[in-house]
């Protein structure tokens, strides 16, 4: 689970250049105070401390209240936040310049110490933070100048830079030392320089939020937010009918049609840089071979899914890359050029059978497929395929897992066959994620190489994704024809508010790092 | 002397049974797949280093006896670790949602006996009468229905429909924690007072034939009292066991209904754990409901000795 | 006990036997009663409420709800079932064991009985599913593992009262072997019981199947399982309601007939035995 939640923890919240669906009968922002707002999640937050709070429930609060070095504007470049400036003079250091007199929570400054300490923790391994994963490179860090930063790397890391928007979360060092092991829980919330206060943390009943008057920046227009845990979809829904719960972020696509037609609610439906996709085995039997591969391609009603499955919020998807983050680095023009080259594979049960026949299994065989009972769609999306093959003699029997056992084998790495699944990166970078789904590195337990795939050119091409705009490009042909990977659909991200409030600024496509309180207004 | 007798033997079976029961899920979640450090990485293939610094913040590379043993060594101390989800103390987080499980526990329980007792009795005296109908049926209907459909119908028809009742959350203050938790607590009470119902009904029917219901009744009793002194108390021991048994249900079984209405309790916090494999608060959770279950059953075999002469004679338990 | 027959009475006999009867034809009948294949999707028409051409609408993939209620009869009925002979089956012989043998036997049954007693279901429902994943087979054997205890009791109990009765004892004074008395002498004395428990474990098991569905522990992924479709379209309440009430009701409806079935069994096997001694 942690795999798709992943996609939805980074938050890639994304609105896509081509912007959400006009806001059709939503009502104009005001300026006027909203003195208290409920959002509601699926779950109260782990922990507010980012080091042990890898999950979309636990980031969306922290990024409410605490601030970063820097966030992500819309088109998902980065901008000041507590650094005023940074600059990267070599691939191997990065030079952060920061905001003089910021205050925090308590009145207290922030220091160059501070913001030092609060990522060397997180790369410290007797934190076990997890978020480490992510600053793999950084070999040093240190205080510079009264209001400097540098990082140094080991190697060069292009996606380093967004670390600063995502997990460098600053607070004071003494509060973090004295905190301890507490830091984040409902003793020692957090100390932070954000536009909001932590009043109450629950990890039951979720958190309190109280305004900050001498935040530094633009100071929210909602006083107090009510961070409630509301763990079914159904539940959430009636209670924001109900007027009790004001917003929620992600909700369930398949439900979207009812959510459509509930009065008082307005949506935000944004892209993400998730992709859903089948994996198969390349080095074990059915699946080294290229036809049964292909021959499943062609038997998942990819386009008829859409509606049912995502409330046709969502694409049919044909690379292991996101659209967003491919167009974020190649320009939108360039990056549906690259796609639309890529070969593809339509329903037809027909072609399915031809290819089939051509392979070493005509007659067909059985497969059973494990997936988490918490994505519907992919429960979904397996029943569908296996009414689909069952026509060409191909057996396919889902198997429900607890999103534990599902992680565990997936990780185990063992007989994995046929998977089904849904990742994505966490930054606008394309390259972030093909390094984990293919070569040999990522074989293996832990490694996200699920289909075993690597070639001489994929290892080529993935040793210069850093320096050539191309590589990425022919890694995805290298997929589309060897198929290893059936890319199966991008989804979408939908928000609901209630129509006292509405997003302004519309959420942007990434919300990562992002005071996204600061955007709902009320409406007039 | 009889009943001191009589506890320390139960507090001694009570002792073995949460030790047996800690056993048993430590080794089952011990021996099952995944680690926790695989729930809270996420996608980003973690480091050896840092698997290893994981795995032993949380001493998961120990053999597995040996960990039972440190476990078991802290527990008996009261120290009950930290979640490994959270990082928090595990007395801190039951502590949290045990307050709401109680309150919705008990809410739920006092629904059934002000309602299923008064209701069966009256059924039973007035055998055959509409009333008798009414509550059989409805008993019927009770402990025939899915609880989690019946939970989803009183949200949409007085939560959401009529706006009677708030649809989420377990509120603060009494008052509000009573808005809350009335329609939880109707939803967890319908099987309950349908099974007690059922028995309290049976019980008076049973006592009503008895002769010295009749022999009372010849007095010139009136008939309330014959009622309020001899069936009741004849009746009581059916009833309190199952009314034990729906309070049992209520305190450690309501995570259907805790899902239905966003309350934080105890069950909600079990499957999360479960499925995150955070051990020690799973054994805490494992622990303190079989306490809670323990606790019930003792106190419904003391109401036994307490009302019923021929149990307590015949030596009890 | 004998109340029990006197709330059977309220209800017209024909009502439950026939709503039973309807719904094992469809059992029997299956697929082919159907008025369309269970499992054919539909994409273009998924959670589609009621009309003409689908009587109770259309589920998440377009399949016809009132096709997959008929061909789900079968393992409706099929699993509680097995749920309720096994229990039975294993809680009279261990019970018939621990009353009249009575000694450490008993003793050593009855601890284990007490045991199971005090873990709550739920946790070992939940702590089995996350360590053996979920599975048809799994979750019958958890609802007969957690239901055996209250059985064993119940038979115990019956037994313990029939054992020292006269003929019993003079069974056992004319040397009757001990085998023998078990099953020839106490067995038909406690059957009523047994029995009457049998149809009420089949009620909790159908409720409890449809509970343990809800959890992710139940029959395999797309089976037309009343209880998976309670679970599955419970997310389409707004679009097609009859796609969840209707596997509701159905439950309701089984579990309720099989309850006044049961007790109306129970009157009638104990009115023809010997005193069954039970209150």
């Amino acid at each position: 689970m942690r795999l798709t939640l992943v996609a939805v923890v980074l938050l890639v919240l994304a609105g896509c250049g081509s912007g959400p669906a006009p806001a059709g009968g939503k009502r104009a922002a005001t300026e006027s105070e909203i003195s208290e707002l409920t959002w509601a999640m699926p779950g109260a937050p782990r922990s507010l401390d980012i080091a042990h709070a890898m999950d979309s429930r636990s980031n969306l609060a922290i990024y409410a209240a605490f601030d970063g070095l820097l966030e992500l504007d819309g088109s998902g470049e980065l901008k000041p936040k507590l650094a005023t400036e940074w600059n990267s003079p070599d691939p191997l250091t990065y030079v952060y310049t920061l905001r003089q007199g910021v205050k925090y929570w308590d009145g207290s400054t922030m220091t160059a110490e501070d913001v030092a300490y609060s990522l060397q923790r997180q790369i410290d391994p007797e934190q076990a933070s997890e978020t480490a994963t992510f600053m793999n490179a950084v070999k040093e860090i240190s205080v510079t100048g009264p209001a400097q930063v540098t990082v140094k790397l080991s190697v060069p890391d292009p996606a380093f830079k967004y670390v600063a928007a995502l997990n460098w979360i600053v607070q004071p060092k003494a509060y973090q030392e004295a905190a301890g092991k507490d830091l984040g829980g409902p003793d020692k919330p957090g100390m932070g320089a954000g536009p909001f206060k932590v009043e109450k943390f629950s990890p039951a009943d979720g958190v309190v939020f109280q305004r900050f008057e001498d935040y530094w920046g633009t100071k929210p227009k909602v006083a107090k937010l009510n961070y409630k845990p509301i763990p079914d979809p159904e539940a959430l829904r009636l209670a924001m009918i109900a007027g009790e719960v004001d917003g929620t972020f992600i909700v369930p696509l398949q439900d979207a049609r009812k959510w459509e037609r509930t009065s008082g609610v307005n949506m935000y439906t944004t892209d993400s840089i998730g992709i859903n996709y089948l994996s198969m085995d390349v080095n074990t039997a059915p699946f080294n071979d290229i036809h049964v591969r292909k021959a499943l391609a062609h038997s998942v009603d990819r386009k008829g899914l859409l509606e049912p499955l995502f409330g046709g919020r969502g694409r049919i998807s044909a690379s292991p890359v996101a659209t967003l983050q491919l167009s974020s680095y190649l320009g939108k023009e360039e990056a549906e050029k690259l796609t639309g080259s890529l070969p593809t594979y339509e329903f037809d049960m027909a072609k399915a059978k031809e290819e089939l026949a051509k392979s070493a299994h005509p007659g067909g065989f059985s497969v059973e497929v494990p997936y988490p009972t918490t994505q519907n769609w992919t429960r979904l999306t397996l029943e569908n395929m296996s009414r689909n093959l069952s026509t060409i003699g191909i057996t396919l029997t889902p198997k429900a897992m607890t999103d534990q056992q599902w992680v565990a084998q997936l990780y185990a790495a063992k007989d994995l066959k046929l998977q089904i699944m849904r990742a994505g990166g966490g930054t606008p970078y394309p390259g972030e994620m093909l390094p984990l789904m293919f070569g040999k590195k990522s074989i293996g337990p832990n490694g996200l190489n699920t289909a075993g795939f690597t070639t001489p050119e994929v290892e080529a091409k993935l040793a210069a994704i850093a320096e050539d705009k191309g590589a990425i490009g022919d890694i995805m042909r290298i997929n589309a024809e060897q198929l290893p990977y059936i890319p199966l659909f991008e989804e979408q991200l939908m928000h609901a508010v209630r129509s006292e409030a509405v997003f302004s600024p519309e959420p942007t496509p990434w919300l990562a790092g992002a005071n996204w309180v600061g955007w709902l207004k009320a409406t007039a | 002397m009889y009943i001191l007798a009589f506890l320390g033997k139960r507090l001694f079976a009570a002792a073995v049974t949460l030790l047996v029961t800690s056993f048993v899920v430590f080794s089952l979640l011990a021996a099952s797949p995944g680690s926790p450090e695989q729930t809270l990485l996420g996608s980003r293939p973690p480091t050896p280093e840092l698997i290893a610094a994981i795995r032993a913040r949380y001493h998961l590379d120990d053999p597995f006896l040996s960990r039972f043993w440190q476990w078991l060594g802290d527990v008996v101390q009261m120290d009950f670790g930290r979640s490994v989800r959270s990082g928090q103390p595990v007395t801190d987080m039951l502590s949290e949602r045990l307050d709401v499980t109680l309150a919705l526990g008990v809410y739920a329980f006092l629904l059934v006996l002000v309602i299923a007792v008064p209701a069966g009795l009256s059924a039973g005296i007035r055998r055959g009468s509409v009333l008798d109908r009414g509550v059989t049926l409805t008993a019927l209907v009770g402990v025939s229905a899915p609880p989690f459909a019946v939970g989803l119908l009183l949200l949409t028809v007085f939560g959401v429909g009529l706006g009677w009742f708030p649809v989420f959350g377990a509120g603060e203050g009494f008052a509000g924690r009573v808005e809350h938790l009335t329609l939880p607590a109707v939803t967890m009470a319908v099987a309950g007072v349908a099974i007690v119902a059922r028995q309290t009904r049976a019980a008076a029917l049973d006592v009503a034939t008895k002769d010295f219901v009749t022999f009372a009744e010849a007095r010139g009793l009136p008939r309330s009292v014959v009622l309020g002194r001899y069936a009741l108390r004849n009746s009581a021991l059916p009833v309190i066991t199952s009314a034990g048994l729906v309070l049992a249900m209520s305190l450690t079984g309501a995570v259907l209904v805790e899902s239905t209405f966003a309350l934080p309790g105890l069950g909600s916090l079990l499957v999360e754990s479960v499925s995150t494999k955070d051990i020690p608060v799973v054994q805490g959770l494992a622990l303190l409901t079989a306490a809670l279950m323990i606790g019930v059953n003792l106190v419904v075999d003391l109401c036994y000795l307490g009302l019923d002469p021929r149990v307590r004679h015949s030596g009890g338990a | 006990m004998r109340a029990r027959a006197r709330i059977a009475r309220k209800v017209p006999g024909a009502i439950p036997v026939f709503a039973l009867g309807l719904v094992v034809i469809a059992a029997l009948g299956g697929d082919w009663l159907a008025p369309y294949d269970p499992g054919a999707q539909d994409l273009a028409n998924t959670a589609m409420p009621p009309s003409g051409a689908h009587w109770l609408g259309t589920d998440d993939l377009g399949r016809d709800v009132l096709s997959r209620l008929v061909s789900g009869a079968r393992i409706a009925l099929l699993g509680p079932a097995v749920v309720a002979i096994g229990v039975a089956v294993l809680a009279t012989v261990i019970g018939l064991l621990a009353g009249y043998r009575g000694g450490w036997v008993d003793s050593a049954i009855m601890r284990g009985v007490d045991l199971v007693y005090a873990v709550p279901p739920l946790l070992v429902a939940i702590v089995v599913v996350g360590v053996f994943g979920g599975g048809y087979p799994l979750a019958i054997g958890v609802l007969i593992a957690l239901s055996v205890p209250a059985d064993v009791r119940m038979v115990r109990s019956a037994v313990l009262a029939q054992r020292n009765l006269a003929y019993v004892e003079s069974a056992r004074t004319v040397g009757v072997g001990r085998g023998r008395i078990l099953f020839t002498h106490l067995l038909p004395n406690v059957l009523p019981t047994v029995v009457a428990n049998l149809l009420l474990t089949f009620v909790s098991a159908l409720v409890g199947l449809a509970a343990l569905a809800f959890l992710g522990l139940g029959v395999g992924t797309g089976a037309p399982d009343w209880g998976r479709m309670l679970a599955e379209n419970k997310g389409m309440l707004d679009l097609n309601p009859a796609a969840m009430a209707a596997p509701a009701v159905l439950i309701t409806v089984v579990a309720a007939s099989v309850t006044l079935i049961g007790d109306r069994v129970y009157d009638r096997m104990a009115a023809r035995g010997r005193d069954v001694g039970r209150a």
